[in-house]
């Protein structure tokens, strides 16, 4: 890959919930301009890593780098100063306010002590042009836009802050046919810019559309990096459900076609 | 992207094409955009101000006496009260919560105010003061029950609701009945206005606000964004006008511009200005609209919760030292449940949702007039009491019902 230091390094991550190793010894690294693809069956660690990089849980061994620089979280805020923006599931929107007033919730600009509707306006057209979005108007609530339209305004606001690294969770779920590629293309958008996207996805589809590389967590640990674009989906499951760990499927694996996989291991 | 959007008809008068204008959305003839905005609920205060409108043309063709000077000023008067207890309810009802012993909190505070000023003989500023901290402080204790300590606000202010009724009957002790006649509270609930300053002050208010929307529209054209049309601020402001000097010159005609009036318009101008103007005032409409997405953001929601009915503890406070002014009474039966009925009726009818998060300063101010105007229509035209509370408990369903709907009508048309 580039020969540049990674928006993200994340090397020997272990975490522990009581009797729960929920991970161990995990790797990731993300590059700036790459987007890589997080998948894994439900309870494979995803979350605990999400949450890992956001700051929300701390971990218990390995470390974190943010651009070369050593960093560790306390909370969701120090995440974000590092320069890591999270656009979580459920998007945390305000149904009843206006595109302007949540791109800028909690950060709004202000002249004098109060609000300066205008300049927050501007800016929020910039962004929004920035992302090629579609967005009808900036003054209507987020309650009268579709499901892709609030991604996008997600999305905007997580480029608030001028972050190194974008983690998307889950974008695509619920999304139609036409407004999952609409987020596909702001994706590459994303890439353009030169940040590090890190996308974390149940669809195989999705993940193998728009994603450099994809990273494979099962039961907690590392397996496998895989190449973004030329990784079949069977491949890709096979690692996620571990149907390649069996004698089975390594005594098929020998005898046909060595596939794409780089395991780290 | 193209700057150009295609510019058929006249509805595209925007000096502004943002430049990524979704081509599935298709330019629709106004009487189109104003059924779905019906559909939607999304008329604001156009519902209100017709049936504000409906209501003093029906009372005024029952009874002429409906726009006479002596009753305009009676009504303005009572919707002072009912208006600032319902203002409020109504910041409670923007966090998506309910507040159901403002009115009673509003008693006890005018009890004590009246204990403390005639039966203790204390300084009338004392007097005031004590029912301000009083109102402040409770606030917070039922703010820290419902936000630190998690209980539901509808329990905590019910809880209150009783306790402050028994504690107004405490402090009054073994005489219940308690005049404020002939005090400043009776003077204050009195005072009119001379006419030039009245006059003045509708002048004032009309000319800042249309000042300030020419200045608003002058940056956001200078900024390259969409400016609202200087014909609508004209027409706007113009309204302002007849409506501001047609109230000031019919009740000049009696007694004047009352102080409980101008108190309540001048409150509501404060609250829409911190809601409208400030990050505080964002803050509460996003703990309204999505508790959850305001705390992620930074938004201290704890706080706002607890600072937000500390607020409304002022506010009943206010209402309490209002009402017994103008009733000229502190004693046991200055407040009852209708009193906390109008005011949520108020709020509501005037367009803030129960729903929290949708809203503004100017709803229960609205809701007021139209609670007041059927009171006190009723009551000419020669109605019971027991009648007045039949139709405003009807008007107050006919607006939840309208608010009900219109989330669904959003919800629908998948929006």
């Amino acid at each position: 890959m580039t020969p540049t230091t990674p928006v993200l390094e994340m090397t020997g991550i272990s975490k522990r919930f009581g009797a729960v190793q929920a991970l161990t010894d995990v790797n990731l690294t993300v590059h700036a301009g790459e987007v890589v693809g997080l998948v894994g069956d439900n309870g494979a660690g995803k979350s605990t890593l999400i949450n890992i990089i956001s700051g929300v849980h701390s971990f218990d061994e390995g470390t974190i780098a943010v651009s070369g620089e050593r960093v560790s979280f306390s909370s969701p805020q120090a995440a974000q100063r590092a320069g890591i923006a999270t656009v979580f599931q459920d998007l945390s929107l305000c149904d009843n306010l206006d595109v302007v007033a949540n791109l800028f919730l909690g950060q709004e600009f202000l002249m004098g002590g109060v609000l300066d509707e205008v300049a927050m306006e501007k800016k929020s057209w910039d962004l929004l042009r920035s992302l090629s979005a579609k967005i009808p108007s900036v003054r209507i609530p987020i309650a009268a836009l579709s499901g892709g339209q609030r991604q996008t305004v997600a999305i905007a606001r997580s480029l608030l802050g001028s972050p190194a690294l974008v983690m998307l969770d889950e974008p695509t779920a619920a999304l139609g046919v036409a407004q999952t590629a609409e987020v596909l293309n702001l994706i590459e958008r994303l890439r353009e810019q030169k940040l590090g996207v890190l996308l974390v996805s149940h669809s195989m589809a999705d993940v193998q559309a728009v994603c450099d590389r994809i990273h494979v967590l099962r039961l907690g640990k590392d397996a496998g990096d895989f190449d973004g674009a030329n990784t079949s989906t069977e491949t890709l499951i096979s690692a996620i459900t571990g149907a390649s760990d069996n004698v089975v499927s390594q005594r098929a694996a020998k005898n046909s076609l060595a596939g794409t996989e780089r395991t780290p291991s | 992207m193209s700057q150009d959007a295609p510019t058929k008809d006249g509805l595209s008068t925007a000096t502004f094409v943002p430049a990524a204008v979704d081509e599935r959305i298709h330019a629709v003839n106004p009487v189109q955009a104003f059924g779905r905005r019906i559909r939607e609920g999304q008329l604001g205060v156009l519902p209100v101000i017709v049936g504000l409108v409906v209501i003093v043309i029906v009372f005024q063709t029952i009874n002429g006496n409906f726009i006479s000077p002596s009753n305009l000023v009676n009504l303005s008067t009572s919707v002072a009260y009912i208006g600032m207890l319902a203002l409020g309810i109504n910041l409670v009802l923007l966090l998506g919560e309910i507040d159901l012993s403002l009115a009673q909190l509003g008693g006890l505070s005018a009890s004590l105010m009246g204990v403390l000023l005639l039966r203790q003989g204390a300084d009338p500023w004392v007097a005031v003061l004590a029912m301000f901290a009083l109102g402040v402080g409770v606030g917070f204790i039922q703010g820290w029950f419902f936000a630190v300590v998690g209980i539901p606000a509808f329990v905590v202010t019910l809880a209150g609701l009783l306790a402050y009724s028994g504690l107004t009957l405490t402090i009054l002790g073994t005489q219940k009945n308690l005049s404020v006649s002939n005090t400043f509270v009776s003077d204050l609930a009195n005072f009119y206005f001379p006419e030039t300053l009245a006059y003045a002050a509708g002048a004032l208010i009309v000319i800042v606000y249309a000042g300030g929307q020419v200045f608003g529209a002058m940056r956001r054209q200078r900024a390259g964004l969409t400016r609202p049309s200087y014909l609508g601020i004209g027409i706007r402001s113009v309204l302002l006008a007849a409506v501001t000097f047609g109230f000031l010159a019919i009740v000049n005609q009696d007694f004047g511009l009352a102080l409980p009036f101008a108190v309540l318009i001048a409150v509501a101008i404060i609250i829409d200005l911190v809601l409208r103007k400030t990050k505080y005032g964002r803050a509460i409409y996003a703990v309204g609209g999505n508790v959850e997405a305001a705390r992620r953001s930074g938004i201290r929601v704890t706080w706002v919760r607890i600072s937000v009915f500390m607020a409304a503890g002022v506010i009943a406070a206010l209402f309490g030292l209002m009402k017994a002014g103008v009733t000229t009474n502190a004693g046991s039966t200055l407040v009852g449940t209708q009193d906390l009925l109008n005011a949520i009726a108020a709020a509501v009818i005037g367009g803030t949702s129960l729903f929290g998060g949708r809203g503004s300063a100017w709803a229960p101010i609205l809701g007021a007039l139209v609670v007041g105007s059927i009171n006190n229509g009723l009551y000419l035209i020669g109605f019971s009491s027991d009648a007045q509370q039949i139709i405003t408990a009807l008007v107050l369903l006919a607006a939840v019902v309208l608010d009900a709907l219109s989330r669904r009508g959003q919800r629908r048309s998948g929006r």
